[in-house]
Formats: structure tokens, C-alpha cells, sequence
């Protein structure tokens, strides 16, 4: 049986007095794509963002491990080099990625320089490219506030994607996206689980791409995981009451992605 | 870019119009008549007759648009005038000035910025440190003591206590050494407050998460990417105190004895001599506005998105 | 990881720090408007038996070279600035909101003209203009305020126009004007009251920077004209004997130096109190 590349072990948090998250225990393996849906409020953002750390939430219990070792007590240090080849982020808007008035060469240049990886430009171009980002080559020396937000959305992807993370954390990737180009970038990501063998941990609350994709899935509801296994369990024989109630939009949201 | 600059030197034309206009306006403001001014500032034993032959000889008899033209001309082919006192030429005098001047001024402007900026990165890095709480507290008191409070006061202290400078510091080198600091202690307040909040805004800057979580070398992330973007606000914070320097600098040099264009137009204001402080309004506007444009273009090659919105 | 403060305790404490600061600052106007109450001598008397006399029981700061009361004239010192300074942010905080809204209200051809105004005056110096104009205009109070006042309203105007622009196209605006209101009307109950805040803010911050001006053109000889007192024109005076008699100067300028950090203070704490009410 394959380990866990990240465990997320009885975890409670807070922002300010309010408990956001409670309890929650997730796992997720090398080459799996974990979902974990729910409606706007109940918490699978603030658990993404206690993952990746870069927002001050406090963790009142439990603990977050990458590959066996703790992440929260990790040194600044050691969690930098971690962040990006470790655990990789792509945000939920395009603005949260880059750097608006630098173009995209230098910023992925000086990102991969921080890990002591060389840049190879015509990888990059070849990425952009099966990501419906042609002319690459152009984009790449071009800054993040000339191109559209669906556009700077492929780019983030494609910066994710080359530092080759083992966990890749999606955070409503689709949202700023056309139905066509959404498609394009969720197929991109569940590749990159197969042939990276890279775990994902996808937030949505598009419980259509959590059918097409995952193999788990996790439903939140008030800062709780209310159900969580493998998809054909969750999706196909519910047993809580709000996954149900959840699953009673799907049919509409998938004659949503068909036309 | 080059549309941008066409259209902010073009802009520039109107206010330099208004501004001269203003200076020329200064000297009719002045209560009493010019020529009874202009030979009282001289010594002249005053009779009507004399005042009457002056008035026709400065051309106060002709219109006042008339007059202005006049002047406007003069003034763009660097003729200002006279003094009243000496009958010297306005623009010399204030040329000699200026370069004391702006040895003063550029001194501890370079000074203020080169405390400034590494303290207030560190603040902004160091949010509610020791560090931060310190200069926060030395910085928002600079800002609150008037220039001249702190010149009287370090005068008090190192030339009449310590005995380390001379009184009157005449024009030396060690005599640079108060002004510039009197001038250079409440502007770095200032810069510290303002460029300390710049940095912080940046900071919060939802790209700087998105970079960190790349695992982006932090010094990578603060020099190149939120300093970077910070830089431009700060060029144009450092561009409008210039304008505060200029006031200050009449005070400084006053008090310290610096022979520069602020001594000279308050001895003039004291002598009414009117056409030195009419050319020094109109020299330090001009000067003001063309750094304000320089510091606006670099703005504007900075986050060309100013350019696109206005 | 660092505890995270949450909002409502950040509310409550930029509120705390509002009321202490701003009581401080009652206090000071109280001194001021009391001062002929509270001052032990007559600020203007002189007394060729009393000059110079360092500080004592009847002269709690000393005398200066003319044998006057320090502490006496601090006192009326505070009532001059705080006067001034009271005056001049009140006239140019009405032009200044006025010219704001009506340019962002009605737009249009008197927006146009308006902030063109306001540019224009943006684009001189401060302080080199209210030299210029007071040194001209001979000295006095008034030339004084004149001269900071010409350039001090431009920031009022600015912000007045650009919050009015954000609650101009807001539903109870509309339905205020179905209702049949009038245009003063609207800019009065429904502009004014959403631009309020701000603009105090504003003011509030222009406090520190007036009285900076004030008491510098002072010093220079160009604002309050001797035996009048205050701060600046007292410091002016007594620089020359400063090491004879230190306290005529460390007096006016302690006097300075708290009141101009006690506004500032307000200040800031005004802001970051509109701050922390913002986060919601």
C-alpha cells in the first residue's frame, strides 16, 4: 500500500474567535485526486490556506503532514524549499499568482533559480501550448496585467505544473475560466496526477468535476467533513442527508458542462 | 509612452502660464505703489515728481496685460527684472543662491532617503517588532517637530553647549552639517511613515502569497517583486517633498545663515525688494513642476497601468 | 504561528484609543479657550525688573528678555494657534467639500472646471507660495492664513469628489430623486452624511501640518506680528538669548512639539479606527 503524501490529522481552525474548521481528517496518495466539495462558507478554502500557510489562520488542533513529517512546526527555511516542489498552489484567482508588472519569463526564471532548477524555456512553451496558450513564446516575455484573467489562469497552471509538486492544490481553478478552457486545464491537472504520479487536492464546489476527475471525495458542511470516501461511494451511494441534498443539483450541472 | 509624454508636456504649458501669471500678480498685491517702493528700498529722498518720472521709466503708466506680456517675455529669455535695492538683475541673484541651495537641499534629501528606505523596510517586514514600535514611534515624532524648533534647538545644543560647530556656520563644509540635518529629520519621519505604509500595502498584495507559495526566495520576493512595485510610489513621495524642502530651506537658512535663494528672498521680503521674491515663486514653481512631470513619468514606465487608465 | 487578533477586538481597541486621544485633545482646546483664566500674569506686561528671571514659584517658566511671563504667554500662545488653526481648517474644509461634491455631483462642465482648479493649486508649493504671499502681503495673521489656505482646501476637494462619486450611482440616491428631492437636498442628506468620515479625517491630519505652517511662518516674522503670543514668533524671539535664558525658548517649544503630536496622534488613530471598521 502506497503512503500518504499528505495527511491532514484532526485538524481545527480558527480565523480571529470564530472556529472555521473542525476535526477534520483527510489523506491523500501519490497519483490520487482527492475533491473536497462544498458550498461557499463551509471551510475548504480556509483548510487549503492552512495547508499552503501563507495566511495567518490559527491551528487550534490537530496537525498537517507531508510526507511523514509535521509542516506546521516545519523552519521557515526547510517549508520555503518545501512550498512550490513540495506542495504546489494554484490560487483561485489569477491576480493571487503573479507578480502584475514583471513578465512571466523573469518570474518563472526566479522561481525556479529559488529551487536550483534551470529554466528551460521551450518546456515551458510546449506546456503553454497544450494548455490553449499559443504563441507562447510571446506570452512568456509579456506582463500578467496585459493578458485577460482566464489567460493569466493557464499561465499559473503552467508555473504550478513545472515545478513538478507531489501535491498539487487546486483552489477553484475553474472559476474564472470559459466552460471550454475549464475543461482544457482540468484535463491538464488530472494528467499530471498520471503521469507525475502527483497527488492533487482539488477545493470546488463543482460537484460535476469531482465525478469526472477524483477518487476521493470529501463534502464539507459547516467546517466539518460530513462524508468522505472513494467517489463511487460518496457520489453514487450517499449516506448523509446534505451530500444528498448536495447531489440533487448535479443533474443540472451536468447539462451545464455538456452544452 | 511617447503620446503620454506629448500629452503631460503639453499639460504642462497652461500652469506654467498660471504660475507666472501668479508671480507677476504677487508684485501687485503688495500694498503701495511700486516706484515709491522701488526708491524707498534705494534710499531716495521721496518727492512726487521723482515717483512720477519712475513710474514712467518701470512702465506702470501702460496696462497691466500689457505689463505682464512685457515681463512674460523678459522672464522666458531669463531676464526677471531687477532688484529693487541694488539694480542688480533678479536672475543672477537667484542663480548664485541656488547653488547653495540645492547643495543643501539635495544633502539631505539624499540623506533622508538613505536612512529611510532600509528602516522602513525593515519595519514593514518586521511588522510589530521591537524594531518596527522604535522607529515608528522616532518616526511619526520627527514628522510632528517643525524644522525650525529642531534647528534652534540642535544650535543649542552643539554650537552654544558643545561647542562642536560655530554659531554662524558662514558657508563651510562643517557649517553643512546642521542645516542638513534640521532639514533631514522631520522628512525622514515623513518618508519612513509614508514608505513603511507603501511596502506594507504591497506586502498584502495578493500576488505576494501566490509567490511565496512557489517557494520563491524571499529576498527575491521583497526586492524584486514589492520593493519593485513599491519603487514607483516612492519616486513620486520622495518627488512631492521637494516642495516641502523648498519652504524649509528659506526657514534653515535664515536661522543657520546659508547664503542660498531662502535667505536671500527673506532678507528681500525684509528689504522689499518684490521682483527677488516674485522670481523665486516663479523659479521654485517651475523647478516643482518639472520634477513633479519627471516623477510622474517615472511612474507611469514603472506600472504602465496608470497610463492605460488615464 | 502568531496569534490572529480578530476584527472586532482591532475595533474595539482603535475606538478606546480614539476617545483617550481625542479627550487629551478637549483638554488642550479647554486650556486654550481658558488660558486668561488660568494664566497667572498678564501675557503683554513688561517689567525692566523682571527680565530674564529663571523659572520659580510666581513665574512657573520664567520671564522673558522684556519681563514677561513665559508660562502666561504659553497659555495665550495656544489660544492664538489653536484659533488659527481652528479657523483655517474650517474654511478650507467648507470651500474644499463644497467645490468637491458639487464637481462630483454634477459633473460635467463644472466637474471639468473644478478639479482643473484643484490641479492647479496641487502643483505648486505649499510653503513656498504662503512665504511668498505673506512676505507680500506684510505679515499679520490673516496674510498668514491666506497664504497656507491658498493650496490647503485642494484635498477636501479631492476626496469630496471621489467619495461622492461612489455614492451617486447608489439605488437610495435614485430613489431620492423619484421621491422628488432637490439636488441640495440630496447632496445635503444623503451626500454629505456618506462623505462625513473621511473628510474629518482629512481635517483631522491637517491639524498637525497647519499648525507646523503657522507657527514657521510665525517664527519667520510673517505670521502673528509681535507682542501678540505664540509659539513660533516666541521662539523667534528668544533664540537670540537662548543660552542666558533657555526657558523662554524650551517652553513654546515643548508647548509646540505636544500639541502638534497630540493631533497627529488623533489623527492616525481616526485613520486606523476607519481602517479597522473598513475590514468588515
Amino acid at each position: 500500500m502506497a503512503e500518504n503524501v499528505l495527511e491532514i490529522r484532526d485538524l481545527s481552525l480558527s480565523y480571529g474567535d470564530d472556529d472555521i474548521v473542525r476535526n477534520v481528517n483527510l489523506s491523500v496518495k501519490a497519483g490520487e485526486i482527492l475533491c473536497i466539495a462544498g458550498e461557499s462558507g463551509c471551510g475548504k478554502s480556509t483548510l487549503l490556506k492552512a495547508i499552503h500557510g501563507m495566511d495567518a489562520i490559527n491551528v487550534t488542533a490537530g496537525d498537517i503532514v507531508y510526507e511523514g513529517k509535521s509542516i506546521l512546526g516545519m523552519p521557515a527555511s526547510e517549508r520555503r524549499r518545501m512550498m512550490g516542489t513540495g506542495i504546489g498552489l494554484i490560487p483561485q484567482n489569477p491576480q493571487g499568482s503573479f507578480n502584475p508588472l514583471r513578465s512571466f519569463g523573469k518570474q518563472m526564471k526566479e522561481t525556479m533559480e529559488s529551487h536550483g532548477m534551470k529554466f528551460d524555456r521551450t518546456e515551458m512553451v510546449r506546456l503553454m501550448d497544450s494548455m490553449g496558450l499559443p504563441d507562447g513564446d510571446k506570452l512568456i516575455s509579456s506582463r500578467p496585467f496585459e493578458l485577460s484573467g482566464g489567460m493569466n489562469q493557464r499561465v499559473a497552471i503552467v508555473f504550478s505544473l513545472l515545478l513538478q509538486p507531489k501535491v498539487l492544490l487546486c483552489d477553484e481553478i475553474t472559476s474564472a475560466l470559459d466552460v471550454t478552457s475549464g475543461k482544457m486545464v482540468i484535463h491538464e491537472v488530472e494528467s499530471y496526477a498520471a503521469h507525475s504520479n502527483a497527488a492533487i487536492l482539488m477545493v470546488t464546489h463543482h460537484l460535476g468535476i469531482a465525478d469526472r476527475i477524483a477518487d476521493t471525495v470529501a463534502v464539507m458542511n459547516h467546517g466539518e467533513v460530513v462524508e468522505y470516501g472513494p467517489v463511487s461511494k460518496v457520489l453514487y451511494h450517499p449516506e448523509d442527508s446534505y451530500t444528498r441534498m448536495l447531489l440533487e443539483k448535479i443533474p443540472k450541472i451536468r447539462r451545464e458542462a455538456v452544452s | 509612452m511617447k503620446k503620454y509624454v506629448i500629452k503631460r508636456l503639453i499639460s504642462l504649458i497652461p500652469l506654467l502660464l498660471i504660475l507666472s501669471f501668479f508671480s507677476f500678480l504677487l508684485l501687485d498685491m503688495a500694498p503701495g505703489d511700486p516706484a515709491e517702493k522701488k526708491l524707498a528700498a534705494q534710499g531716495v529722498a521721496v518727492t512726487k515728481e521723482v515717483i512720477e518720472a519712475e513710474r514712467i521709466r518701470m512702465g506702470l503708466d501702460r496696462p497691466f496685460l500689457t505689463r505682464y506680456f512685457a515681463w512674460l517675455f523678459g522672464a522666458l529669455r531669463g531676464d526677471l527684472g531687477v532688484s529693487y535695492k541694488d539694480g542688480f538683475p533678479v536672475m543672477g541673484k537667484l542663480m548664485d543662491g541656488l547653488g547653495k541651495t540645492c547643495q543643501l537641499a539635495v544633502s539631505s534629501l539624499v540623506l533622508s532617503l538613505l536612512v529611510s528606505i532600509p528602516v522602513s523596510v525593515i519595519c514593514a517586514v518586521r511588522q510589530d517588532s521591537l524594531f518596527d514600535n522604535v522607529f515608528r514611534i522616532l518616526s511619526f515624532a520627527g514628522n510632528s517637530v517643525p524644522n525650525f524648533l529642531i534647528s534652534v534647538l540642535l544650535m543649542f545644543v552643539f554650537c552654544i553647549r558643545m561647542k562642536i560647530f560655530p554659531v554662524i556656520a558662514g558657508d563651510s563644509f562643517s557649517g553643512l552639517f546642521l542645516p542638513v540635518i534640521s532639514l533631514a529629520i522631520p522628512m525622514t519621519g515623513r518618508f519612513i511613515r509614508q514608505f513603511r505604509a507603501e511596502i506594507i500595502s504591497q506586502l498584502e498584495q495578493d500576488f505576494v502569497t501566490g509567490i511565496r507559495a512557489r517557494g520563491v526566495r524571499e529576498t527575491v520576493v521583497l526586492f524584486r517583486n514589492v520593493l519593485y512595485n513599491a519603487l514607483g510610489h516612492m519616486i513620486t513621495i520622495a518627488g512631492l517633498s521637494i516642495g516641502t524642502l523648498m519652504g524649509g530651506s528659506v526657514v534653515i537658512e535664515t536661522i543657520f545663515r546659508w547664503s542660498g535663494i531662502g535667505k536671500l528672498v527673506m532678507d528681500s521680503i525684509t528689504a522689499r525688494d518684490y521682483p527677488v521674491v516674485q522670481g523665486f515663486v516663479l523659479i521654485m514653481g517651475v523647478m516643482y513642476l518639472v520634477i513633479g512631470l519627471v516623477t510622474d513619468l517615472i511612474f507611469v514606465t514603472l506600472d504602465p497601468r496608470t497610463e492605460i487608465t488615464s | 504561528m502568531k496569534k490572529v487578533i480578530s476584527n472586532k477586538i482591532i475595533r474595539k481597541r482603535a475606538r478606546r484609543r480614539v476617545y483617550v486621544i481625542g479627550a487629551l485633545c478637549v483638554l488642550l482646546v479647554l486650556i486654550a479657550i481658558f488660558a486668561k483664566q488660568l494664566s497667572p500674569h498678564d501675557p503683554n506686561v513688561t517689567s525692566a525688573l523682571l527680565i530674564r528671571r529663571p523659572p520659580s514659584k510666581e513665574y512657573p517658566f520664567g520671564t522673558d528678555s522684556y519681563g514677561r511671563c513665559v508660562l502666561s504667554r504659553v497659555l495665550a500662545g495656544a489660544g492664538t494657534t489653536i484659533f488659527a488653526t481652528t479657523v483655517l481648517v474650517a474654511v478650507t474644509f467648507v470651500i474644499g467639500t463644497v467645490l468637491g461634491i458639487i464637481s462630483g455631483y454634477y459633473g460635467g462642465l463644472a466637474d471639468t472646471l473644478i478639479m482643473r482648479v484643484t490641479e492647479l493649486f496641487l502643483a505648486f508649493p505649499q510653503m513656498v507660495v504662503a512665504i511668498a504671499v505673506a512676505g507680500i502681503l506684510g505679515g499679520g495673521l490673516k496674510a498668514a492664513l491666506i497664504a497656507l489656505g491658498v493650496t490647503a482646501w485642494t484635498g477636501y476637494a479631492k476626496i469630496a469628489r471621489s467619495h461622492t462619486l461612489s455614492v451617486k450611482n447608489e439605488n437610495y440616491i435614485a430613489a431620492a430623486k423619484l421621491a422628488g428631492l432637490r439636488g441640495w437636498q440630496i447632496i445635503c442628506f444623503h451626500i454629505l452624511p456618506n462623505t462625513l468620515f473621511p473628510l474629518v479625517t482629512n481635517a483631522l491630519t491637517q491639524i498637525g501640518t497647519t499648525m507646523i505652517g503657522i507657527s514657521g511662518l510665525s517664527f519667520l516674522g510673517l505670521g502673528v506680528i509681535p507682542p501678540q503670543a505664540e509659539w513660533g514668533s516666541m521662539i523667534n524671539e528668544s533664540r537670540a538669548y537662548i543660552q542666558l535664558a533657555p526657558w523662554a525658548v524650551l517652553y513654546p517649544a515643548l508647548a509646540t512639539v505636544i500639541t502638534i503630536m497630540l493631533f497627529n496622534y488623533l489623527g492616525d488613530a481616526v485613520m486606523d479606527l476607519r481602517k479597522a471598521e473598513r475590514r468588515n
